[in-house]
C-alpha cells in the first residue's frame, strides 16, 4: 500500500516537471509570427466605457478602441477577436498569454511600463475633475480637504494619492490639499452613486470623455476647473508575455503610421463629439 | 467439514441431540480474552458447538455475551485466544489486525458464520430480495438467478414470500427479523450466530420470530444464540451457557441449568429474571 | 367510540369526522391564500419602489434583456458542469478524510483546510494566471469550471463526510458480517445511504454555485453577470440591469430547487412507512 502511494507521488512529480520543463524548451516564435499565422489577433477590451468601448444589444462591441483595433488588425492583415478581462488583469500584466494586445485607452505610467509594453500614444484625454452639485463647488480649490471618488486601479486614483508618473512624463496639475480619494470597482460606479442621492464624496475624477457621458446619463455632477492632466493612451503589450519585440515594432509602424494618414483623427472626431484628441495638448 | 485438533477445551460440551455420529465440533473458542480499554470484559472462554447443535448464552447485560459473539465473526477482534468455524482458524492479532492476510481470513470466517442483529440492520435502499441476494452475488459470486432461487427459498421458509419487492421501512419488526434472518440463511452458512434477535421487539411480534428460530433448531441448524427468552432455551436448545463478568460459570442441558441451577450466581440472575415477568 | 355509533351500521362515519376534514381544508387554502397575498404584497411594494426610484426603464430593458438573458446559458453550463465535479471530488475527499492511511489522509486535509480557507475569486486568478506560469493552461470555461469545483469540492467534502459518518453503524457491521471487503461496504451499503442524507445539503450548495459563478467573469467569460454589469454601466442603467439579471437568477434558483425536490421524494421513496 505505502509503495504503491510513493510510486503515485514520484509519477506525478514526473509529470509535473514535464509539463513546466516542455514550456520552457519550446522553440520561441515571436508573437508577430505566431498572429499572422492564426490570422486572429486577441484584443482586450472593456465594453462598459463608451464611446471607447461598448456594448451593441446582438454582442458584438463599437467604439473608438473598437474601431482602432479592427483597423491594427486590417493593417496586420488579420482579424480582431476581442476578449474582455477585468481592467485590473490588464494593468497586473502577466496575461498568461491569454490575449495578444490591449487596446482599451490604457494610460502610460511609469509603474506600468513595470508590468505592460506600450507603444506610442494612440490619443490623448483630458483628466476632468467634477464636483456634485449637492456641494455646490465650482472650482477646484474649492475641492480641498474633500472627498474625491475615482475608479480603483485608475490614474485617477494615482493622481490624488501623488503617486502618478505619466510615461511621457507631462506635467500634472498639483492636488488640491488634504484631498481624499475614496474608490468604487469602477468609474461609472461613481456616477451611479452620486445620482442615487449617497452624500459619501463630493468630487469625481475620470478622463472628460467618461464624466462627459455620466452627465448625459443622469449624474448631478458639474466640471470644475481645467484638465488636471493629459493622459497619453497606448496599446500595450505582455511584458512578460511570449517574445514580441518584433509585434512591437510593427505596431508602432502602424499607429505612425494611422496618426500620419489621418485615420486616427477620423475615428475621434466621429466618437468624441468633433474633437480630434490624437494630438497631445 | 475438516479435521480439527481434538484437544477438547470445553468441558460442557458434547455432541447434540442432532449431531451425526462420530462429527467434530464445528466452532471452537479457545482462550478467548477482550478488553475494552482497561475493562477486562471477557477472562478466558472456551466454547465448543457441534455440528446441528443449538447453543444459548444467557447472562446479564455487560457480562460479556454479546462481546463473546462477536468475537466470534470478529465483528471485535479478541485480545487474546483462537477461533475455528468450519475448519478455518485464526488467532486473535490485535496488533496485525488491520492487515490484508488477518482481514481477509476474517472474511472468510464471516461467510460461514452468518449473524442475526437486535437491531435487524436491514439495507433500508434495497427491497427484501435485494437484501437477500446482495452478498450472494458480491461476496460469494453466485449468479443472480442462483442468488435470487435460494433467497426465495429461504424467504419463503420464514413465510414472507409475499413481501418480496416491499422496501424494509414497510415490514414489521418482526417481519423484518425474520428478513434479516432470511438474509443470513441465504449465505448457507455453517453456523449462524443471534445477538439478542428478540431485544428491540414489541412482545407481540416477538413469537413469530422465535417460531422461525425454533423451525431452524429443530431442522438441524448450527446456531449459537444470545437471548433473554428461556422459553425458546428450554424448547430448542441443546445447551444453556451462563456467563458472568466474563467467564462461563455454570454451562449444561436446559431443564438442568434453567431448572435446577447449581450456583448461586446462576440461581440470583434465574431469579431476577423470573421477577421481572 | 360512543354509544351511537356502536348501533349504527359500521361502515357508517360519525358526522363528525367530516366536519374535522372540512375544517382542516379551510385551515390549508387560508394558509396558502396568506402565502401567496405576502408574497404579492411584498413583491409589489418592491417593484413600485424599483418603478418610483426611477429604475424601471422598459426601453432599456427590451433592448438589451435578450443580451443579458443570453447568458445564462454559460452561467447554467458551468453551474452543472462544476457541481458534478465537485460532488466526485467531494466523495473522494470524504473518503480521504475518513481513511486510516496517513498520506491519503493528510492529502484530503490539506484539501480541505487551503481551499476552503481562501477567496474562490483568489482561486479563479490563480487557475487562470498562476498555473499557466507552470505549464497548465486552460481554455477560460474550463479554468472557470475547475476552479468553481475545486473550491465547492472542499465544502462538499466535509459535508459528505458528516453524511458517511450519519449511516448508522449497524448498517456497516451487518455488511461486514456478510463478508463484504471494506470497498464493497463502502460503495453498496454507506455512499447509498450517505449520498440520501446529503442532498438536500447539495442543492443548497448548487443554487449557492448558480451565483458564484459570475466570479469566473473577471477572467473575461460573459456570463450573465458580466453582460449585466458591462450594459448597465455603459448605459447609465446599472440598477436596472443588475435586476433583470437578478431576475434570472431567481427564475433559475426556483427552477432547480423544483428539481431538487422531486430527486427528495425519489430517493425517499425506500423510506415511506406504513
Amino acid at each position: 500500500m505505502k509503495v504503491r502511494v510513493v510510486m503515485l507521488v514520484a509519477a506525478a512529480a514526473l509529470v509535473f516537471t514535464a509539463c513546466s520543463g516542455s514550456s520552457a524548451s519550446s522553440a520561441p516564435k515571436d508573437m508577430l509570427a505566431k498572429i499572422k499565422e492564426a490570422k486572429v489577433i486577441r484584443v482586450g477590451t472593456d465594453p462598459a466605457y463608451p464611446p471607447q468601448s461598448e456594448l451593441k444589444p446582438d454582442g458584438t462591441f463599437e467604439g473608438f478602441d473598437i474601431d482602432v483595433a479592427n483597423e491594427i488588425a486590417k493593417r496586420l492583415g488579420v482579424t480582431a477577436k476581442f476578449e474582455t478581462p477585468d481592467f485590473s488583469v490588464v494593468e497586473a500584466g502577466k496575461w498568461a498569454d491569454r490575449f495578444d494586445i490591449s487596446v482599451g485607452s490604457v494610460t502610460i505610467t511609469e509603474q506600468r511600463l513595470a508590468n505592460l509594453d506600450f507603444t506610442e500614444p494612440y490619443y490623448f484625454t483630458p483628466a476632468q475633475m467634477t464636483a456634485t452639485q449637492a456641494s455646490g463647488i465650482t472650482t477646484l480649490d474649492g475641492l480641498a480637504g474633500k472627498t474625491t471618488c475615482v475608479g480603483a486601479a485608475t490614474t485617477y486614483f494615482q493622481w490624488i494619492e501623488g503617486t502618478l508618473k505619466l510615461g511621457d512624463g507631462s506635467a500634472l496639475t498639483p492636488v488640491p490639499a488634504g484631498m481624499k480619494s475614496t474608490t468604487q470597482k469602477t468609474d461609472q460606479e461613481c456616477a451611479l452613486s452620486a445620482q442615487s442621492g449617497r452624500k459619501d464624496f463630493e468630487g469625481w475624477l475620470s478622463s472628460s470623455t467618461t464624466v462627459a457621458a455620466g452627465i448625459a446619463g443622469g449624474a448631478p455632477m458639474v466640471p470644475v476647473g481645467a484638465p488636471v492632466f493629459y493622459e497619453p493612451l497606448a496599446v500595450a503589450t505582455d511584458k512578460s508575455g511570449p517574445p514580441h519585440a518584433e509585434l512591437q515594432a510593427e505596431l508602432d509602424k502602424i499607429i505612425k503610421a494611422m496618426h500620419a494618414d489621418g485615420t486616427l483623427s477620423t475615428f475621434s472626431k466621429k466618437w468624441f463629439d468633433g474633437q480630434d484628441l490624437t494630438t497631445k495638448q | 467439514m475438516s479435521a480439527m485438533p481434538v484437544a477438547h477445551v470445553d468441558p460442557f460440551a458434547r455432541p447434540g441431540l442432532l449431531t451425526p455420529d462420530g462429527a467434530e465440533p464445528i466452532v471452537r473458542l479457545t482462550a478467548i480474552e477482550k478488553f475494552f480499554g482497561s475493562n477486562h470484559v471477557l477472562r478466558g472462554c472456551n466454547l465448543e458447538v457441534y455440528p446441528k447443535e443449538t447453543i444459548c448464552l444467557i447472562g446479564r447485560s455487560g457480562s460479556g455475551k454479546s462481546t463473546l459473539l462477536r468475537c466470534t465473526n470478529f465483528l471485535e477482534e479478541p485480545t487474546v485466544g483462537v477461533v475455528e468455524v468450519g475448519g478455518m482458524r485464526l488467532e486473535a492479532d490485535p496488533l496485525r489486525s488491520r492487515s490484508r492476510d488477518h482481514r481477509e481470513q476474517i472474511r472468510q470466517i464471516r461467510m460461514s458464520a452468518q449473524m442475526v442483529f437486535q437491531e435487524f440492520n436491514l439495507f433500508p435502499h434495497m427491497t427484501v430480495i435485494g437484501n437477500l441476494i446482495e452478498a450472494p452475488i458480491r461476496v460469494r459470486g453466485l449468479k443472480k438467478d442462483e442468488a435470487v432461487a435460494i433467497a426465495e427459498k429461504h424467504l419463503e421458509r420464514v413465510g414472507l414470500s409475499e413481501k418480496r419487492d416491499a422496501y424494509p421501512a414497510r415490514l414489521s419488526g418482526g417481519q423484518k427479523q425474520r428478513v434479516a434472518i432470511a438474509r443470513a440463511l441465504t449465505m448457507e452458512p455453517k453456523v449462524l450466530l443471534f445477538d439478542e434477535p428478540t431485544s428491540a421487539l414489541d412482545p407481540t411480534l416477538v413469537g413469530e420470530v422465535v417460531t422461525v428460530m425454533e423451525e431452524l433448531a429443530h431442522t438441524g441448524s448450527t446456531m449459537i444464540v444470545v437471548t433473554h427468552e428461556m422459553a425458546f432455551a428450554r424448547e430448542a436448545a441443546d445447551r444453556v451457557y451462563f456467563i458472568e463478568e466474563g467467564q462461563f460459570i455454570e454451562a449444561g442441558p436446559p431443564e438442568k441449568v434453567l431448572d435446577d441451577p447449581q450456583d448461586p450466581r446462576t440461581q440470583s440472575f434465574l431469579s431476577r429474571l423470573q421477577n421481572r415477568i | 367510540m360512543t354509544a351511537n355509533a356502536t348501533l349504527a351500521a359500521p361502515d357508517v362515519e360519525p358526522p363528525i369526522l367530516e366536519r374535522i376534514r372540512a375544517s382542516q381544508r379551510a385551515a390549508r387554502s387560508s394558509f396558502r391564500l396568506k402565502f401567496i397575498i405576502t408574497w404579492a404584497l411584498i413583491l409589489g411594494a418592491l417593484g413600485a419602489a424599483i418603478v418610483a426610484t426611477g429604475n424601471a426603464n422598459p426601453e432599456f430593458s427590451i433592448t438589451w434583456a435578450p443580451y443579458i438573458l443570453a447568458g445564462a446559458g454559460l452561467t447554467i453550463l458551468i453551474s452543472v458542469v462544476s457541481i458534478f465535479l465537485a460532488t466526485c471530488l467531494a466523495i473522494i475527499g470524504a473518503l480521504g478524510r475518513l481513511s486510516s492511511n496517513g498520506f491519503i489522509n493528510g492529502a484530503a486535509s490539506l484539501y480541505v483546510s487551503l481551499v476552503r480557507g481562501t477567496p474562490l475569486l483568489v482561486q479563479i486568478y490563480f487557475v487562470f494566471f498562476a498555473l499557466p506560469q507552470m505549464g497548465i493552461v486552460l481554455d477560460p470555461i474550463p479554468a472557470g469550471i475547475v476552479a468553481l469545483s475545486f473550491n465547492y469540492g472542499a465544502y462538499m467534502t466535509e459535508i459528505f463526510r458528516a453524511g458517511i459518518q450519519a449511516v448508522p453503524r449497524g448498517q456497516r457491521e451487518a455488511a461486514e458480517a456478510l463478508g463484504m471487503p471494506e470497498r464493497q461496504v463502502m460503495r453498496r451499503i454507506v455512499l447509498p445511504q450517505a449520498v440520501r442524507i446529503v442532498v438536500p445539503a447539495i442543492g443548497n450548495d448548487f443554487v449557492s454555485m448558480i451565483k458564484d459563478s459570475s466570479l469566473v467573469s473577471v477572467v473575461g467569460l460573459q456570463e450573465m453577470l458580466w453582460r449585466a454589469s458591462t450594459v448597465g454601466r455603459s448605459n447609465s442603467q446599472l440598477i436596472q440591469a443588475l435586476l433583470i439579471a437578478a431576475l434570472v437568477y431567481w427564475a433559475l434558483t426556483i427552477f432547480f430547487s423544483f428539481f431538487q425536490a422531486k430527486l427528495e421524494q425519489r430517493l425517499a421513496q425506500g423510506d415511506v412507512r406504513i
